[in-house]
């Protein structure tokens, strides 16, 4: 869920997945819902236009064509009611006051009048649109370091400016009814620019977090009909909002919907991230009726040893291929990729520990311990990673807890403060190695840059 | 006389000669067979005796084989041993060995791990010792990790336990290489003996 704060206090309530959204307790309807993509939130223009922009008292209007929206301030909660009679003309007059580092330019009027503010080459320029205007002069020059004069023509004002830096805005004030311009030079981004997208919190540190399972495979299935991959989906939600919470990072969801994605994709995409932490998030079952509670699992190493020199024997066999080029050999890939994690295996039970620790406290699930398996999405990893048994889908009661939201938040800010506590314990300097460049055959290469979240 | 002596040696030589050929024709013409390893590990046990009367006494020869089997609490593994009609190649004792899986313990307290809609399509002994087990899976079987962690060492246990010459055990998937059987556990390198599953 996201949540917007005006200055006035207004309050803006949206989420992934929502067709309205609460503008200051009041719903707005949007054509398409909210959806998230790997962490960012993208919304149609109808959003901005109905629920963000009168939220900050401005007016927006959107042209597809050239991808420009065109923001105007003041349009959203500028007063409506005409106190005059209608049609009678407004009497205008201008004062300048230079308060460094902006300028303002006060238009005031003998009555509150509609007005329309645009940024033209010049300057800025204030149209009348309700009335006729009484100018007190044609043109007038200004000594003013930002403002070099202010030009009546017909209904319209032009406030020209000194250089091309400059920018402005305008806003009406009352008791006196005025126009107040403010110019100042241009920071970091103009107020009339397409909305970019929002950046990614922080980077450098990435978490990605894998809803285990989803689209045709369901997981294991509950003796109620509760299936493993929409729960796992629902915690890995929580979790993604949990974790900036206690840890400044940038989390990354393996799947954000009900899409079915391979094993190997999913470490592939840890792997491309070059995220400090990978995640997968699952719901147990058993054969056994007893079996209930939480599990974390790390990768267990059995046949690594045999693996190891299996590999110093085809390396001392097969050429060695040019970085980034395919490799020749596709066992010698096959091997590498399993070998991935084993550098990490410490880092990774020692998050097992934090997690399953946490896991204990919160979740009042019985502790079935930190164990070793030889998980497939655990193995390609090359950095610290493991599988989080939430609980037994296939024990009755833990069924009915894994459906419930306030077990699965509990689970979800459990698992992010053994996140932080991991990070808080770590040495500054353990960077995620990058000594093995491990690739399978479908993902792309892990030295590429990663694009920026959009 | 010496040169009809002489033809009649030569005759008598080439008789000779053609009849060894005809006594070892059949001999080195056999095909070589490869040398077949072992794969009994267990010493076979004493043949059971039934002995009904009236029926003639027909010894079974049997061999003892361990099988690993889920309990009904924890899920660990626990062997049980039972006897098996012995088998006569290591093809036909990987399917008796998957079909006591199939058939479950005998022990109260132990529960069965393979479902009923999990099938061995064919097992094979390759001569580099490693078993390939090719198991049909229903596409509408779905697993947590617990459940197919049994499975997966349950068939992996059982076979290196009572196979000879065996060092690794690769699980086909409707005939093909699979990741997984439900998106847990790695099917995609052989497997040596999976101890973490074993009870204590």
């Amino acid at each position: 869920m996201l949540t917007i704060g005006a200055k006035s206090g207004a309050q803006l309530l949206a989420g992934p997945g929502a067709v309205q959204v609460s503008v200051n307790g009041r719903s707005v309807e949007i054509s398409r819902p909210i959806r998230s993509v790997t962490g960012v939130l993208y919304a149609p223009p109808d959003f901005f236009e109905k629920a963000l922009f009168p939220l900050a008292g401005a007016r927006g209007t959107w042209d597809p064509s050239q991808r420009l929206w065109t923001v105007t301030a003041g349009g959203g909660t500028a007063p409506a009611g005409p106190a005059a009679e209608p049609g009678a003309p407004v009497t205008v007059d201008v004062a300048v006051v230079h308060v460094d580092p902006s300028t303002q330019v006060v238009l005031r009027e003998s009555t509150a009048a509609r007005f329309e503010p645009q940024l033209v080459t010049s300057g800025i320029q204030i149209r009348w649109t309700d009335r006729k205007v009484v100018p007190p002069f044609a043109e007038r020059r200004f000594d003013d370091p930002l403002v070099a004069a202010v030009r009546f023509e017909g209904d319209a004002v032009t406030v020209v400016f000194r250089d091309a830096s400059l920018t402005a805005h305008a806003y009406p004030l009352t008791d006196p009814d005025r126009i107040v311009v403010e110019v100042a030079r241009v920071v970091a981004s103009p107020p009339i620019e397409p909305a970019p997208p929002p950046p990614p919190a922080v980077p450098g540190l990435t978490i990605v977090i894998d809803p285990g399972h989803g689209g045709g495979e369901t997981g294991a299935i509950g003796p109620d009909g509760l299936q493993e991959k929409d729960v796992t989906l629902q915690i890995a939600r929580r979790l993604a909002a949990a974790i900036p919470r206690v840890l400044s990072s940038r989390v990354v969801l393996t799947r954000d919907s009900d899409s079915g994605i391979s094993l190997d994709d999913r470490t592939s995409l840890a792997n491309h991230e070059k995220a400090a932490l990978f995640l997968s998030l699952h719901a147990n079952s058993s054969r056994a009726v007893g079996a209930h509670g939480s599990e974390t699992y790390y990768l267990s190493l059995e046949t690594s040893d045999r693996v190891s020199q299996d590999v110093a024997r085809r390396e001392n066999v097969a050429p060695a291929a040019a970085p980034g080029a395919p490799a020749a050999n596709p066992d010698l890939d096959f091997i590498l990729w399993d070998l991935a994690q084993s550098a990490h295996i410490t880092e990774s039970s020692r998050l097992a520990e934090a997690i399953q620790t946490q896991l204990n406290v919160v979740s009042k699930t019985e502790n079935r311990g930190i164990k070793q398996a030889p998980f497939r999405v655990l193995a390609g990893a090359t950095m610290p990673a493991v599988l989080v048994e939430v609980g037994f889908i296939s024990h009755p009661e833990e069924e009915k807890q894994l459906r419930s939201a306030a077990f699965q938040e509990s689970v979800a800010v459990a698992i992010a403060k053994a996140v932080g506590e991991f990070f808080g314990r770590r040495q500054p300097a353990a960077a995620p190695a990058a000594g093995l460049a491990v690739t399978p055959p479908p993902a792309r290469s892990p030295g590429a840059t990663p694009p920026p979240g959009k | 006389m010496s040169r009809r002596a002489a033809a009649a040696i030569l005759l008598v030589m080439a008789a000779a000669v053609g009849l060894l050929l005809l006594v070892n024709r059949p001999a080195s013409s056999r095909p070589t067979f490869r040398r077949r390893l072992p794969f009994l590990r267990v010493t076979p046990a004493v043949a059971s005796v039934t002995a009904r009367p009236g029926a003639p006494a027909a010894p079974v020869e049997t061999v003892r084989v361990t099988l690993f089997f889920s309990d009904a609490s924890e899920g660990k593994l626990h062997p049980e041993e039972r006897d098996i009609a012995k088998p006569a190649e290591p093809g036909a004792f990987l399917r008796a060995l998957f079909e006591e899986l199939a058939r479950g313990p005998r022990r109260p307290g132990l529960i069965g791990v393979l479902p009923p809609r999990i099938q061995l399509r064919n097992g094979f002994l390759m001569p580099s010792g490693e078993v390939v087990l090719d198991i049909a899976v229903d596409s509408s079987l779905s697993f947590g990790s617990a459940e197919e962690l049994s499975i997966v060492s349950s068939l992996v246990d059982t076979t290196l336990q009572n196979v000879a010459n065996t060092q690794s055990v690769r699980i086909l998937v409707n005939g093909e290489p699979a990741e997984s059987l439900g998106g847990h556990v790695d099917l995609t390198r052989p497997m040596g003996f999976i101890r973490d599953e074993l009870a204590p």
